[in-house]
Parts: structure tokens; C-alpha cells; sequence
């Protein structure tokens, strides 16, 4: 047992720390926020140079070849700036699936374009009956001689707006598990139109919508009609990374709210040493704390083979989820008024627990495999 | 990062022999004879040296022991005894260490803790025991409370208001007060959970300065220490994996297909989450034993352990009662279910049952070490 970070690991966190604080901080972060589209090319290329896109990328096909843990931690990191950007998207959960599916020579122009930050890619997974299983998939590809044709729309989908390219979970066949095809389609392919979702939403989701968008069968990732299995994999392995992801968003909401307590006065003492105040931010703490646990277990028995990965992956979605929105609303009753001031910075935390709720499967939805797992389903 | 608790082929061997003696030891006997057996042999605190009641293990071989007495689920009745104990190891003397612990940790009677209106580690303004200095020793008077396991008691755990002028925290002092002592006088009184309740009177009580714990003033402190236990917490654990796993059970078999969908889905989401709580605290229990294992500091994680291995007891305990209904709470020989478990369930959660705090007396532990109040974290 060893629940320590390793060297290299300590200095991912520490180098990330540094930039997001020194380049980064928090005012930076909320301008970024809150302009059209949430998406800071400089930081992005700076993201590249430091290897961090191409972190959990093979050596071979570009990338620094590291483990998901190390994905974790930078995650982790990423997530107490609560600096959205495309990374998991695009370096994590798209990454994973070209790695399970592709073939040899889409691995490599895809994976080393998102390692070098050339090419952001999304992930086209759900739609308006917003779901993540296979069912959930219903928009049509139709495969005819040397092209698929898409038509449909897909929504929710993060980042698409700053896209490259998209990989697209299409039904071409059957209903359930069968039938899924993976489709790689640039968003400047003749036919796709994007369009930003707006509202309480921090990871700028997306709704884009495919007319008779046509690209060659060598766009296909993986097998037509077999790309589930491939699919589900990247989604489970993305899950616990993300996870760490919420978990650093909330251990920052919760510190913000424990130096707020410490420091607010009301009759003539610190909020801090009232019961009531302090009950809710022992409530964020135990939250974090079980997110962070059970993300970093998920992730170690996703790396390890461990038979209990699906339960510890289901289990650390729902505990990341659940615990992310309840531990900020705690984060926001020690706040007051104040919480909800954009100078303040914590509503950026709050609307990210929101945001990533449902994000890779409700809790509900995680819920219903870990009943599976426990054959009581 | 590594979640594997894995043993060296030496402490595996340790554990068989351990688990061989315990089954050797605990079948038919008592509670009481069975933590007077493994008294005998140290191993109420077995990583501490002889002298002080130990059994001179590592901490590794003394975790194997714990382990094995919670996967038996055996509640050590004096475990007052070891708190205590534990609290005199840490703010005693040399002298009240090796005269007081071995005595405790051998012992086959209870010296009580003793905790006036059950909340003084929430707030030591509460305490109205008062003490004054008389000669070589104090003289204590006031009223308190306790609940226990058996009538024998040696001494009595008692803080007592001794330092005047200073803020309630610093106020307080720690004697051990033998129960025979003049001026001492029980009231008993019955409770639900099958063990003694007592009022504790104690009228112009003199007690020898040899007998106080900790300098003067650092009572609160010195109860503290009785608190930052996770034994109870680990035990807590353990009968949750039990009765989660029992749930399970009873769900796939009891319920499916004999109720409808909705009520189906309503208590198999509740079995769900008591599995996600199982799994949160072994967490904690797991990220608790390496903070202490890597040689770091703990602050608040023990209290947190301890406080929500808690607050999720009494919520299992609900689900429980969801999901089986009123059969959780009968002890009928004919129709309670899971060999009465589910009833004793029922009562072993009940707030306050735990001898090392309730939740609020741990949350305010958290509180502490996180230096809510004050912006001082205090030390663990």
C-alpha cells in the first residue's frame, strides 16, 4: 500500500501549481471563463510544449507515454484552478478511444496532432435523449461503398466549438451494444454546424448537428458496427480522471470556504467557530476527500487489472458526482452573498459541479452497472 | 499510487497463528474471558513494550491482531481501559506508565471514562465538577454521568474545574479517582442497549495529586487523546460489511420479483449507496493506516473516520429498516431475520452508543485540527 504520490508525479503537480498560479491565476482564469469562447490558444500551446496534451499518448505515436495516474494528478491540479479547457476531451477520453480502436496508421497522424496541441478532437457521444448507454445512440450513419454518410445531431458535446476534429458514435446498425460505429469527421467537413449551448455550463457543451455529412470508410475507427466495446473502455478509463478532476475543483471550493470562515468576522468572532459553519464545511471536506480516494482507487485498478474496476470506476463516478454538487452548495452556505460574486471566483467551481454531473453517466446511471456488478440489477 | 494491502510472507504467517489462537480462544467463551485472555498476552495495545501492557509487536503485527478481532467482531468490553490507557501514555509520568497502564491493559475490570452530560469535548465549559487544591492533592465535587458495562469499577475518569480566571478550555483538569473513595457514590440507572447507565455523585472527594493526569489545566487535551481512537470506527466497518452483504442478499431473494418495480428500485438504490459508504470508509481507513505507516502527520483524518463511520452506521441502520421492515426489529426465534442481526442492528446504532464520542464530539475534533475556530490547527 502507498498512497504517495511518486517523484515524477509530485513534479507534475508542482509544475502545474506553478504555471496556473504564476500564468493563470484565478481573475485570469475567470476572464477566460467568461469570454466567447472559453479557450486560450497561448495556454493551449503552452499546455503542448509542456508535454501535457500528449501525457497519456504512446511514446511511439508522439506522446510522453505516462501512466493515468499521472493523467490524474495533472487533472487534479487542473481542476483546483478549475481551469476548463479541452484536455480531458480531447487528450483523454478521444485519445483513449483512437488508442483502443484505431489503427495503426490513424494512430498515428491523430494521436501525435493531439499530442503537439495541432488538432483538438471532441467526443460525439450523446444526443437529445441524453444518455450513456448504447441505447442512448440513435443518431443514423449509413456506410455505403467507400463513405459514411451522418445525419443527426449530437448534444453536449464539450469544446466542439474549438474542435478540429470529432469522433462520432453513430448507430449503423441494430440497437443495442452491436451496431455503433466510430466515426472520425472534421468539424470543417462540408455539413457539420456547431453551435455553443448557453447557460450555467463550464465546459462550453456544444450542440452539433450533421447533414448529410459524407467522409471516406477510413474515417472509421475501428470495425463498423464494433466500436462499443472500444467506445465504453475509453469512457470507463476517462471516468476516474475526471473524477480526480472534480475532486481537485471541490478540495479548492472547500479551502476557499475553510480561509473564509477562518477570516469573516460576525459578532465580534470568525464565522469559522460557529457549529453551523462549521458543519458544512466538514461536509465539503468528507466529500472531497471520499472524491479524491475513490478516483485515485479507480484509477489504480483500471491500470492494474483488478477484477473490481468496473465497481470502483461506477463507484467513484456517482461519490465524484453526488459529492461535487453537494459539498458546493456547503462551500456556498459558508459563502453567503458573497459566493455568488464573479470577482469571488467561487460560482466558477459550483457551475463545473453541475456541469460534470452528468457528464460520462449520471450517477443514476452509474448506479444501475454497479447494481450489475452486485447482481441485484 | 498502490491500494493493495499486501503482508510480507512473515506477517502472513503472524495472522494464521493469530487467527488459529482466536479460534482456538473465543469459541464459548465470554467477552469478559476473552479480553482477559488476550490481556494476558499484551495484545489490548500490542505494539506498546511489556512494562506498559504491551506485548512488544510492531505496528504491523499489532494491526494483524486488530484486524482479526474486527473480522471475529469482537467488542472488547473493557475498551474504556485501552482509551484511558492510551490518554495516561501520552500525558502521564514515567511512574503513572508503568504502574497505570500494565494495570488497565490487564486488567479484567472496567476503569470508567467518565464524560459529564456527554458532550465536554464539544464544550469544556459544560463541566461543572469543581476542584481545588488541598494539600497534596485535590478535593473534587459535583455531579456526572456515565454509561458502562458492568457495576465493578476501580477508578473513575473525572475533569474537573480547577483552574479559575483562565478560558474553559485551559480549565480543566484530569484525575483518576478510585470509586471506594470517601464521598463517592453511584445511582444506577437502565438503558436501552443492555448496559448500566450511573449518576456519580461525588461529595467533598479528596484525591492524591499522584493520581492527576496531566499538568493542571490540560484536561481537555488529555480526553482528547481518549478520543482519537479509530477503534471503534474499525469495528463499525466491520459489522457494516456484514450487514451490507447481508442486505444484498436479502434484496436478490426477499424483495425482487416479490415487490413492485418502484419499491424494488427505491430499496435496492439504498442497499447501493450503503455499499458506496462501505467502500468511502474502508477508504478512509486504508488512506489513515498509510498517512501513519509513511510516518506523517495526521490532523483531522482521524476524526473525520471516526466521525462518519458515525453518521453512516445510523443511516444503514434506516436502510435496514427500509428494506426488511418491521422483522428488523424483532428477536422472535421464528421469524427474525438474519439470525437477529438485523434487530441487534437496530439498537448498536443508536447515537452515543460509541465509547469514543459521537459524531459532533468528532466532528468538533475536525473542526479543531482544521483550525476553524481560531485559524490555529491543532496538533493531533
Amino acid at each position: 500500500m502507498d498512497l504517495g504520490l511518486t517523484e515524477t508525479q509530485e513534479m507534475i503537480k508542482s509544475s502545474v501549481r506553478d504555471l496556473l498560479d504564476q500564468e493563470w491565476p484565478l481573475a485570469r482564469t475567470r476572464e477566460l471563463q467568461e469570454n466567447d469562447t472559453g479557450f486560450d490558444s497561448e495556454l493551449w500551446g503552452k499546455m503542448a510544449e509542456l508535454g501535457w496534451l500528449g501525457m497519456g499518448i504512446p511514446e511511439i505515436y508522439g506522446g510522453e507515454g505516462m501512466s493515468l495516474t499521472d493523467l490524474a494528478v495533472l487533472h487534479e491540479e487542473f481542476g483546483r484552478s478549475c481551469m476548463n479547457t479541452p484536455l480531458h476531451g480531447s487528450s483523454v477520453l478521444c485519445s483513449l478511444v483512437i488508442q483502443h480502436a484505431g489503427s495503426e496508421e490513424q494512430k498515428k497522424t491523430l494521436l501525435s496532432g493531439i499530442a503537439k496541441g495541432n488538432r483538438i478532437f471532441a467526443l460525439a457521444f450523446t444526443e437529445a435523449d441524453y444518455g450513456w448507454n448504447s441505447s442512448d445512440i440513435q443518431m443514423k450513419g449509413e456506410i455505403s461503398g467507400e463513405s459514411v454518410t451522418l445525419n443527426g445531431s449530437k448534444m453536449f458535446v464539450p469544446y466542439a466549438h474549438v474542435a478540429d476534429d470529432l469522433i462520432v458514435a453513430v448507430r449503423t446498425s441494430g440497437n443495442g451494444d452491436d451496431g455503433i460505429t466510430l466515426v472520425h469527421v472534421p468539424t470543417s467537413e462540408s455539413g457539420v454546424s456547431i453551435r455553443q449551448l448557453p447557460g450555467f455550463t463550464g465546459d462550453r457543451p456544444c450542440e452539433v448537428i450533421f447533414k448529410n455529412v459524407k467522409v471516406p470508410n477510413s474515417s472509421i475507427i475501428g470495425e463498423a458496427n464494433k466500436g462499443w466495446q472500444s467506445l465504453i473502455k475509453a469512457v470507463s478509463e476517462s471516468i476516474p480522471v475526471m473524477g480526480t478532476f472534480m475532486a481537485g475543483c471541490l478540495r479548492a471550493g472547500i479551502d476557499m470556504s475553510l480561509e473564509y470562515a477562518q477570516n469573516r468576522i460576525a459578532f465580534g468572532v470568525p464565522i469559522g467557530s460557529f457549529q453551523r459553519v462549521q458543519d458544512w464545511i466538514l461536509l465539503g471536506l468528507n466529500h472531497a476527500d471520499a472524491a479524491r480516494l475513490s478516483s485515485y482507487e479507480a484509477v489504480w485498478a483500471i491500470e492494474n487489472d483488478k477484477d473490481t474496476a468496473i465497481e470502483a470506476t461506477a463507484s467513484c463516478k456517482i461519490i465524484a458526482s453526488e459529492g461535487f454538487v453537494e459539498g458546493m452548495d456547503a462551500a456556498h452556505h459558508v459563502h453567503g452573498g458573497i459566493g455568488v460574486v464573479y470577482s469571488y471566483g467561487l460560482y466558477a467551481y459550483m457551475r463545473q459541479s453541475r456541469t460534470l454531473f452528468h457528464y460520462l453517466g449520471s450517477p443514476e446511471h452509474h448506479r444501475e452497472i454497479l447494481a450489475s456488478a452486485l447482481e441485484i440489477s | 499510487m498502490d491500494f493493495d494491502v499486501k503482508n510480507s510472507i512473515k506477517i502472513e504467517n503472524f495472522r494464521k497463528s493469530v487467527k488459529v489462537w482466536i479460534a482456538e480462544n473465543v469459541h464459548g467463551s465470554s467477552p469478559y474471558l476473552f479480553a482477559s485472555l488476550l490481556a494476558q498476552k499484551g495484545w489490548l495495545m500490542p505494539s506498546w513494550e511489556w512494562r506498559h501492557g504491551g506485548a512488544n509487536l510492531t505496528l504491523e503485527h499489532a494491526d494483524v491482531i486488530k484486524n482479526e478481532l474486527d473480522e471475529i467482531g469482537f467488542i472488547n468490553p473493557h475498551e474504556n481501559n485501552v482509551r484511558i490507557a492510551s490518554a495516561i501514555y501520552e500525558w502521564g509520568t514515567d511512574l503513572q506508565r508503568e504502574q497505570i497502564c500494565p494495570e488497565l491493559l490487564r486488567s479484567s475490570k472496567d476503569i470508567y471514562r467518565w464524560i459529564f452530560e456527554g458532550e465536554i469535548v464539544a464544550d469544556p465549559s459544560i463541566v461543572d465538577i469543581q476542584g481545588r487544591k488541598d494539600g497534596d492533592g485535590y478535593i473534587l465535587s459535583g455531579r456526572g454521568f456515565f454509561i458502562a458495562s458492568s457495576d465493578s469499577v476501580k477508578f473513575i475518569w473525572v475533569l474537573a474545574v480547577t483552574e479559575v480566571n483562565t478560558p474553559s478550555h485551559r480549565s480543566l483538569t484530569a484525575f483518576l479517582v478510585p470509586s471506594n473513595s470517601e464521598g463517592v457514590n453511584f445511582e444506577s440507572l437502565e438503558s436501552i442497549v443492555g448496559v448500566t447507565s450511573k449518576n456519580i455523585f461525588l461529595n467533598d472527594v479528596y484525591v492524591m495529586d499522584s493520581l492527576r493526569i496531566g499538568q493542571p489545566g490540560d484536561g481537555w487535551a488529555v480526553l482528547q487523546v481518549a478520543f482519537e481512537t479509530e477503534h471503534e470506527a474499525d469495528r463499525l466497518l466491520v459489522r457494516r460489511k456484514m450487514m451490507v452483504s447481508k442486505l444484498i442478499d436479502y434484496v436478490k431473494t426477499k424483495v425482487k420479483d416479490k415487490k413492485s418495480t418502484f419499491v424494488y428500485k427505491q430499496i435496492r438504490r439504498k442497499v447501493i449507496d450503503s455499499y458506496i459508504d462501505n467502500k468511502v470508509l474502508g477508504l478512509l481507513k486504508i488512506r489513515n493506516k498509510w498517512i501513519r505507516t509513511a510516518g506523517k502527520s495526521i490532523t483531522y483524518e482521524s476524526a473525520q473516520y471516526a466521525a462518519m463511520a458515525r453518521e453512516k452506521h445510523n443511516k444503514l441502520a434506516d436502510t435496514v429498516l427500509d428494506a426488511i421492515g418491521p422483522f428488523s426489529l424483532i428477536t422472535d426465534s421464528k421469524w427474525a431475520l438474519m439470525d437477529g442481526e438485523a434487530e441487534k442492528f437496530q439498537r448498536e446504532t443508536l447515537p452515543g452508543m460509541g465509547p469514543d464520542g459521537d459524531l459532533y464530539t468528532q466532528e468538533h475534533l475536525m473542526g479543531n485540527r482544521l483550525g476553524l475556530k481560531n485559524n490555529i490547527r491543532e496538533r493531533s
